[in-house]
C-alpha cells in the first residue's frame, strides 16, 4: 500500500470536559473512496472539521497530502475540496455567479475558468441550472452544484460531508457515478453518509462511535468479521458434487441436500470461479449469492462495540 | 493579502446586497428615521414649561420682561402671590420652575444698577432645567439685569448650558440631538444590523465553505466591512442632508471633515458587529449581545444625558468608550464648527480604539471556526 | 380503534391540494388506506412528504374533492381528529429541561389522561423503549436515538389511532434505527403508522409504500409489488474491474442501466429487450473480468429509479 494521503495519529478534541474525539488513528490510501461513518454526536463532524483545518485539535497529528494541517492549516486549502452538510451556495447570486466567486478565490479566472467550468457543467448536467438562483433549484441539482464548486480547483482530496442527504434516488445514483469517475481519475474521496448501502461504492470504511474508532477496513473485511458472510445457494444440481466443489472453494456447508446452502466469509475470485464452473457444467442449476447487507454488518458492529464498553 | 481575492469578495458582497431590496431598505431607512425621530420629535428643548412668576415690582419694566419671556413660547406664565406658592407648586409638580422679580426692579434698571431676578426650578429635570436656565439667563441679561438661582439645582457652570448659551443663541435643542443621533446610529444601529446579517450568513453554511478557500481572515473581514462601510457612508451623507433640509440643522463648518471621520468611525463599530456575530450561534444571540453592550453606551456616551452630571466613576467609564469621543467630536463640529486642529485629541483616541476593535475582530474571526 | 364509521377507510384522499401562495406543495394527492399497517412515504426533498404528514395530522388548511382521515373531514373542524393522532415532527420538539418521565406526564396532562392510565402506559412505554433506566434524566441530555424514542413514546401515550412520523430515523445510528422500527411494527397492532424515510432498507420493510414526487403520488403499493412491477430483469456481475466491465456491458444491445459498486456491477435489462436469462448470463460471463454472474431480484434502488424514470406505475 502506498503512503496514505490522509493520516492522523492520536487525533483528539476536547470541548471543556467533553471528549468529542478520542485518539483517532486514520490512514486513507490515495485514489480511493473512503467512507467515514458515525451517528449524530459520534464525533464524526468534529473529526472532519479538524481534517480540513477549520478546527484546531486538542492533541494529535494530521497530515493531508503531505501537509501538516495542525501547524499549517491554510496551506492545505489549495489541495482539498470540501462539500459541507449545509448548502454553500449564496442565495442572492445565480449558480454561475457562485462559480465565479469561488473560482476567483482560488485564482481561477478568464479562459481557464471557462474551460474548467464548461467541463464540470457538462459532466454534472448543470447547463439548465446555470442562470438560476439556488433557492429555485431542486435539492438534487444543488447537491451536484455543491460538488462541482468543491472540484473547480482540481483538488487532490475531496471531503464530502453527507452529500446525498435529502436527495432523490436518481440524483444519488448520478452523484456516485461522478464520485467513482473522480476516484478512477486519481482523486481521493473522503465521504460520510448515513445510507449504509452507499458503503458498497467505497474501497475502505471507518466507523466512529463515542469519539473512538470502532472499526476500519474494506467492506468485505468487515463483513467477514461481523457476519457469517455470504450465503450461496445452489438449486437443481447433484448435491454431493455441488457440496464437494463448494467445500474445495472454502465454503462451509449449512445444508447438504438440494438446495445446497453454504456460507463463506468473503467472496474471492477463486470461489466465484468455482460457481462459474458449476453453472457451465449444470446449465439448469439456479445459483444465487446473498450478500450480507451493510446495515446488518454495522448493526452487529455497533452492538459488539457497545457491549465491549 | 491578495487584492484579487479581496476584489472577488467585494464583488460578491456588492452583487448580493444590491439584489436584496429589503436589506438595503433597512440599512438606509432606519438611520434616516432615527435622525428625523430623534432630531425632531425627541429633542430636549424647552416648550411650554409652566413658570410660576412672583412679580414683586409690578412695574412697566417687569411687565416687559414677562412679555419677553412669554414671547419665546417656551414658557407658560402662571402668576402667583407668594414664595410659598412657588415652593408648593414645585413640590406638587404643578409647575416646572419659578421666577421672582424683586421689588424695585424697574427703578434699579432706570438708575443703571443691576437688579437680580431669582430663578427657582425642578432640578430633577436636569437637562430641561439647564436649557431653561440658559434661556432665562439670556432674556434677563438682555434687559440689563442678572439671573440668580436658588433651590434644588444641577451644578452651576454646567458646560452643556454654557456651551448652549454661547454657541446656541436660540437655545435650540435640535442641533444638540442631531449631532448626538449620529453617534447613536453609528454606534448602535450599525453594530446591530451587521451582527444579524453576518450571523445569518454563518447559519446558512456559506461561511464554513469560505473558510476552506484560500481567503485569509483579513480578506474575509474587509470583504464584509468595506461594503457595509460604504453603505453607511452613504447613510451618513443622507442623514446630514435630512437634518439640513428637514430640520434646518447643518454643521457649523467642516462638513466634509465630519463626513469622512464619521465614515471611518463606522468601520470600527462594524468591526464590533463582526465580533458579536462571530461569537454567537444564532441571530437572536447576536441581537442580545449587541443590545446588552449598547445600552450602557447609549446611556453613558453623552447622547442624551450630560456626562458631567454623572458620578465620577461612571464619567471615567464614559471616557473609555469610543462612542463618547465620537459624540464629542460630532457636537463640536455641528455646534461649534470645530476643525481637525482643535479636535486632534478626540481623533487620536478614535483611531486607537478603532485599531484595537479591528484587531480584536480579526483575532475573534480567526479563532472561532 | 375508535373512528366514525367502521367500514370507512382509515385514510381517504382524493385530489388533495395544498398551496403556499403560487406554489403547490401538494398537487392532487389520491390515497386510500383501509387497514392498520406501516406505511412508508418516500421521495426527494421538496416532494411534499412533510406537507402530507402535516395535512393528515389536521395541521393545514387544504383543498380536496375528498379528504377523510379516521372518518373526519380535514376541511372541517379537526379538533376531534387531533385527539386521536400522534404526531412526531422532523424537528425534535420535547422539553429538554424536563426529565423523560416529566415529558411523558406533560403529554398525558395535555391529553387529559387520568392518573392511573398515565402511570400504567408510561411504565409500559418506558419499558418498550428501553428508557426506563433514564426516566429521571433531562431529555436534552439523551442521545439522538433515545430522544427520538422518547418522542415516539410521547406520541403513543394517548393510544392514538393514527401515528404520523416525519423522518424519525434521520441521522440516528443504525442500532437505534432498528429499535425505533421495532416500536413502529409493534404499534401497527393498534394504529395506522405513517412514516417518511429516506433509507432504502426501511422503505423495503414497510407494508405499504407511498412514493411522492413534486406533490403527487407516483405509486402506492407494497414494496414487493413495486419491485415486481418493474419491467426489468436484474443481474449482478461479480468483478473488481468494474470500469472495464461497465464499458464492455454497454456494448450489449439489450442492456438498460448499469449500477456499478466497488466489487460488482448491477445490470438492469428491460424485459422487452431481453433475450432471456440464460442468454444474458452467458453474455455476462463472457465479459472480460467477470468472475461470476447471477440473476437477482429487483432491489429497492432499482424500483425507485425505475419509478423516477416513469416505469412500473
Amino acid at each position: 500500500m502506498s503512503a496514505p494521503i490522509i493520516r492522523t495519529r492520536g487525533l483528539t478534541k476536547r470541548f471543556g470536559t467533553f471528549l468529542a474525539v478520542d485518539a483517532v488513528d486514520l490512514a486513507v490510501p490515495p485514489r480511493t473512496i473512503f467512507a467515514f461513518l458515525g451517528g449524530n454526536g459520534s464525533g464524526k463532524s468534529t473529526t472532519i472539521r479538524m481534517l480540513i483545518g477549520i478546527l484546531a485539535p486538542t492533541a494529535g497529528e494530521i497530515e493531508v497530502d503531505g501537509i501538516d494541517v495542525v501547524r499549517r492549516p491554510r496551506q492545505v486549502r489549495d489541495h482539498i475540496g470540501y462539500m459541507g452538510q449545509r448548502v454553500s451556495l449564496y442565495q442572492g447570486l445565480t449558480l454561475r455567479e457562485n462559480v465565479e466567486f469561488y473560482a476567483g478565490l482560488f485564482g481561477l479566472q478568464g479562459r481557464r475558468l471557462e474551460q474548467r467550468w464548461g467541463e464540470l457543467r457538462e459532466r454534472f448536467a448543470l447547463e439548465q441550472a446555470e442562470g438560476e438562483r439556488p433557492e429555485n433549484l431542486p435539492a438534487g441539482i444543488r447537491q451536484r452544484a455543491g460538488l462541482a464548486l468543491g472540484m473547480l480547483h482540481h483538488p487532490r482530496v475531496l471531503f464530502l460531508d453527507e452529500p446525498t442527504a435529502g436527495v432523490d434516488v436518481r440524483s444519488r445514483h448520478l452523484f456516485w457515478h461522478v464520485i467513482r469517475e473522480e476516484a478512477a481519475g486519481g482523486t481521493t474521496v473522503f465521504v460520510t453518509t448515513h445510507f449504509l448501502e452507499e458503503v458498497e461504492h467505497c474501497d475502505r470504511v471507518a466507523c466512529i462511535e463515542g469519539g473512538k474508532l470502532i472499526a476500519e477496513g474494506a467492506p468485505d473485511e468487515l463483513r467477514a468479521r461481523f457476519t457469517p458472510g455470504y450465503r450461496i445457494t445452489v438449486r437443481g444440481a447433484p448435491p454431493a458434487v455441488v457440496a464437494g466443489e463448494l467445500v474445495s472453494a472454502g465454503c462451509t456447508i449449512t445444508q447438504a441436500s438440494d438446495p445446497v446452502c453454504a456460507t463463506i466469509p468473503s467472496l474471492r475470485p477463486a470461489t466465484l470461479a468455482v460457481l462459474a464452473r458449476l453453472r457451465e457444467v449444470f446449465a439448469q442449476a439456479e445459483i444465487t449469492v446473498e450478500q450480507p447487507e451493510m446495515a446488518e454488518v454495522f448493526r452487529r458492529m455497533l452492538a459488539a462495540a457497545r457491549e465491549a464498553s | 493579502m491578495s487584492w484579487q481575492r479581496l476584489r472577488t469578495l467585494l464583488r460578491r458582497e456588492a452583487r448580493a446586497s444590491l439584489r436584496d431590496p429589503f436589506t438595503i431598505g433597512i440599512l438606509v431607512a432606519v438611520p434616516l428615521l432615527a435622525m428625523i425621530l430623534f432630531g425632531y420629535v425627541l429633542s430636549t428643548e424647552v416648550r411650554g414649561l409652566r413658570l410660576a412668576v412672583l412679580d414683586r415690582d409690578a412695574s412697566a419694566a417687569s411687565r416687559r420682561l414677562l412679555a419677553d419671556i412669554r414671547a419665546t413660547g417656551a414658557f407658560r406664565i402662571v402668576p402667583v402671590r407668594s414664595r410659598g406658592d412657588i415652593e408648593r407648586g414645585l413640590v406638587d409638580g404643578r409647575i416646572g420652575g419659578g421666577l421672582v422679580v424683586p421689588p424695585g426692579f424697574g427703578r434699579d434698571l432706570a438708575r443703571g444698577r443691576i437688579p437680580e431676578v431669582l430663578a427657582i426650578y425642578d432640578g430633577a429635570e436636569a437637562v430641561l432645567a439647564g436649557n431653561a436656565e440658559a434661556w432665562l439667563r439670556a432674556i434677563v441679561a438682555a434687559t440689563g439685569a442678572t439671573l440668580a438661582t436658588d433651590g434644588p439645582l444641577p451644578p452651576r457652570g454646567s458646560p452643556a448650558v454654557v456651551t448652549s448659551a454661547l454657541f446656541n443663541p436660540t437655545l435650540d435643542g435640535v442641533p444638540f440631538m442631531v449631532s448626538g443621533t449620529f453617534g447613536f446610529v453609528l454606534s448602535f444601529l450599525a453594530v446591530l444590523i451587521t451582527a444579524v446579517a453576518i450571523v445569518n450568513e454563518r447559519l446558512a453554511g456559506t461561511f464554513e465553505q469560505l473558510q476552506v478557500t484560500p481567503a485569509t481572515t483579513l480578506e474575509i473581514l474587509l470583504g464584509k466591512l468595506l461594503p457595509m462601510g460604504a453603505i453607511f457612508a452613504i447613510d451618513i451623507a443622507l442623514m446630514m442632508l435630512a437634518a439640513g433640509l428637514l430640520l434646518g440643522v447643518w454643521p457649523a463648518a467642516h462638513a466634509f471633515f465630519f463626513w469622512s471621520v464619521s465614515a471611518l468611525y463606522v468601520l470600527t463599530t462594524l468591526a464590533m458587529g463582526l465580533i458579536f456575530s462571530a461569537t454567537s450561534a444564532t441571530a437572536a444571540e447576536a441581537v442580545q449581545k449587541t443590545v446588552l453592550f449598547s445600552i450602557p453606551i447609549v446611556q453613558l456616551s453623552g447622547f442624551a444625558f450630560p456626562i458631567r452630571n454623572m458620578p465620577l466613576p461612571l464619567q471615567w467609564v464614559a471616557e473609555c468608550l469610543p462612542a463618547t469621543h465620537y459624540i464629542r467630536f460630532s457636537r463640536a463640529v455641528y455646534l461649534r464648527g470645530a476643525g481637525p486642529l482643535e479636535l486632534w485629541p478626540e481623533l487620536l483616541v478614535l483611531a486607537l480604539f478603532g485599531a484595537l476593535q479591528v484587531g480584536v475582530a480579526l483575532r475573534t474571526m480567526a479563532t472561532r471556526a | 380503534m375508535a373512528h366514525a364509521g367502521s367500514a370507512e377507510p382509515l385514510i381517504r384522499l382524493r385530489g388533495l391540494v395544498k398551496r403556499w401562495g403560487p406554489r403547490l406543495a401538494l398537487a392532487g394527492i389520491d390515497l386510500e388506506i383501509s387497514q392498520p399497517a406501516v406505511v412508508g412515504v418516500v421521495g426527494p426533498d421538496g416532494a411534499g412528504k412533510s406537507t402530507l404528514l402535516r395535512a393528515l395530522a389536521g395541521l393545514l388548511d387544504v383543498e380536496a374533492a375528498e379528504a377523510r382521515v379516521l372518518g373526519f373531514d380535514l376541511r372541517r373542524d379537526v379538533t376531534a381528529l387531533k385527539a386521536r393522532v400522534g404526531y412526531v415532527p422532523q424537528v425534535w420538539s420535547l422539553h429538554p429541561a424536563l426529565s423523560v418521565e416529566e415529558n411523558m406526564r406533560f403529554t398525558a396532562r395535555l391529553h387529559r389522561l387520568d392518573e392511573a392510565t398515565c402511570r400504567q402506559r408510561t411504565t409500559d412505554l418506558l419499558e418498550r423503549t428501553q428508557l426506563a433506566a433514564f426516566r429521571h434524566r433531562p431529555a436534552g441530555a439523551l442521545s439522538g436515538g433515545m430522544k427520538q424514542k422518547l418522542a415516539v413514546a410521547c406520541a403513543l401515550l394517548p393510544a392514538p389511532a393514527l401515528l404520523l412520523l416525519d423522518e424519525p430515523t434521520a441521522g440516528i445510528d443504525v442500532l437505534a434505527r432498528a429499535e425505533l422500527w421495532n416500536l413502529f411494527t409493534a404499534a401497527r397492532a393498534s394504529a395506522l403508522v405513517v412514516t417518511s424515510t429516506s433509507y432504502l432498507e426501511e422503505a423495503a420493510a414497510c407494508d405499504i409504500l407511498v412514493c411522492l414526487d413534486r406533490g403527487q403520488v407516483l405509486a402506492c403499493t407494497s414494496p414487493t409489488a413495486l419491485r415486481n412491477a418493474l419491467p426489468f430483469e436484474c443481474y449482478r456481475a461479480w468483478t473488481e474491474a468494474t470500469g472495464a466491465v461497465v464499458a464492455a456491458a454497454r456494448t450489449l444491445p439489450y442492456v438498460g442501466s448499469l449500477r456499478p459498486r466497488a466489487a460488482h456491477v448491477r445490470i438492469d435489462v428491460p424485459v422487452e429487450r431481453s433475450p432471456g436469462p440464460d442468454a444474458v448470463l452467458r453474455d455476462l460471463h463472457g465479459l472480460p473480468g467477470v468472475h461470476f454472474a447471477e440473476r437477482i431480484a429487483p432491489d429497492m434502488e432499482a424500483a425507485l429509479l425505475g419509478l423516477a424514470r416513469g416505469e412500473g406505475r
